[in-house]
Order: structure tokens, then sequence, then C-alpha cells
């Protein structure tokens, strides 16, 4: 180096030390798939799964093919301690928030006669801290309710 | 050094699970441990674990000031869901 100093004590400069390309590779992490079921409490919310760290959510669904009604029950995601959602099935069908990102959890599947209800999660979302798959559940009904995703820390 | 990068807890098999993904020194491996099942989460019960997991001698724990250990159940406030604007 011209100033003396070795060759680390400088910046990255691409001009400066002639290199045609600079390929940043970020940390992605491994991805990583996670699971979950529970028969949640009646009226309360029931968090599925949690996850503390800093990365990013790849993908996922929730699901729950139950023996009463459901339809007015919600899906929740928390991320960095911030509730995103608060709909329930039954809005997110009448709405028609049925094409992937089109909201949080877009619908896959509505039925509300077998009650038979799926979610899929639009992706990606970073979180810094956190983030909580959960369900609340209105009917007063004891439900198994599941959940996938894959996530990726940093 | 073990580096603590995540705490994952989910629901399956009416259980509990509780696992630590952590990083060791001079690796970009991530490698997932269970902590245990049916376990509140708690700092003390974290550390005493990192802390068997480092076999290189004195333990060098490096746990990031973004990762809370809360148990989960423990994380259900902010109850009022945001409401859908009304068409």
């Amino acid at each position: 180096m011209a100033h003396g100093l070795p060759d680390f004590y400088r910046g990255v400069d691409i001009a400066y030390q002639a290199l045609s390309q600079l390929i940043i590779r970020p940390k992605y992490g491994a991805a990583q798939r996670l699971f979950a079921s529970v028969w949640v409490t009646p009226g309360q919310i029931t968090n599925l799964a949690s996850v503390s760290g800093k990365g990013i959510i790849y993908g996922g669904v929730l699901y729950l093919d139950a023996a009463v009604q459901q339809k007015s029950s919600m899906p929740r995601l928390s991320v960095d301690g911030q509730v995103l959602t608060g709909c329930s099935f039954y809005e997110i069908n009448t709405y028609a928030w049925n094409k992937a990102q089109s909201h949080l959890y877009y619908e896959l599947k509505y039925d509300d006669v077998n009650f038979i209800f799926s979610v899929g999660l639009a992706y990606p979302i970073t979180f810094e801290s956190s983030f909580v798959v959960g369900y609340r559940e209105i009917y007063e009904e004891s439900v198994n309710v599941a959940c996938q995703f894959v996530y990726a820390l940093v | 050094m073990v580096e603590l990068r995540g705490i994952i807890q989910y629901y399956d098999d009416g259980q509990k699970h509780v696992k630590l993904v952590i990083r060791r020194e001079h690796s970009d491996i991530y490698e997932t441990h269970e902590l245990g099942l049916d376990i509140p989460v708690n700092k003390d019960r974290i550390l005493s674990k990192l802390n068997r997991l480092e076999t290189a001698g004195p333990a060098q724990l490096i746990w990031p000031h973004h990762i809370k250990a809360e148990d989960m159940e423990g994380v259900k406030e902010n109850d009022k869901d945001i409401k859908v604007g009304r068409a």
C-alpha cells in the first residue's frame, strides 16, 4: 500500500484495488422446518410455535380439520412482538383474499360445512427478534390446529 | 466458543418442545440441540445447556441481545387484534 499501511486497513474500494467485481454473499442461514400441532385452549389465544432470533420466514401454512365450526376463529402471527394479523377465516374468505401475497394469511381452503380451514403465509417476512404463530379460538371449543413453516436464522 | 442463534418452541404430540440453535467458533454450520420437553424457558436453563455444549475448555458463550429467553406461553399480550377495515 502506498501509504505504508497494510492493505487490510483500507476499506473496500473497487477502483483502488482494481477489482473487476465485488461479490457480496449475505449470510442466509440454513433453512429449517418447523411443524407444530396442538389442541388449542377453548375461547383463548394459543401459541403453536415460537422462534427467538433473527432471520426470515420463507413460507408456511396453518390448517385445521375440526369437528365443530371454526370460521370465525383467527390464525395469528406476531413478528418482533407485534401482532400482524387479526382476520378470521370468514373475513379472509368474504373479501376473497385467496391469492398468494394478497394478505398476510391468504386462503387455501375454506369449507364451513366440513369445518376444514387452511391458510398460507405471504412471504418472505423478516424478523429481528422473534416470530410467534398462534390461533385465537372463538367458539369455546378445543380443536386441533397445525402449522408448518420454513424459516432461516441468520 | 458457543454462540446462541435462536430459541425454538413448538407443540407436537401433546408436548412442548424447546430447542436451541447454536454456532461454534470458526464454523458457519448451525447446530440444533434439544433443551427439553414441557419445560419453561428461562435464561438460567439455557445458559446451563450452553455450558454443557462448550467442549473446548472454559465456556465462552455469546448471547446476542436480540434473543430473548421468553416462554411462548407468556407471549400473549396484544390480544386486541388488528381489525379488518369494513368495506
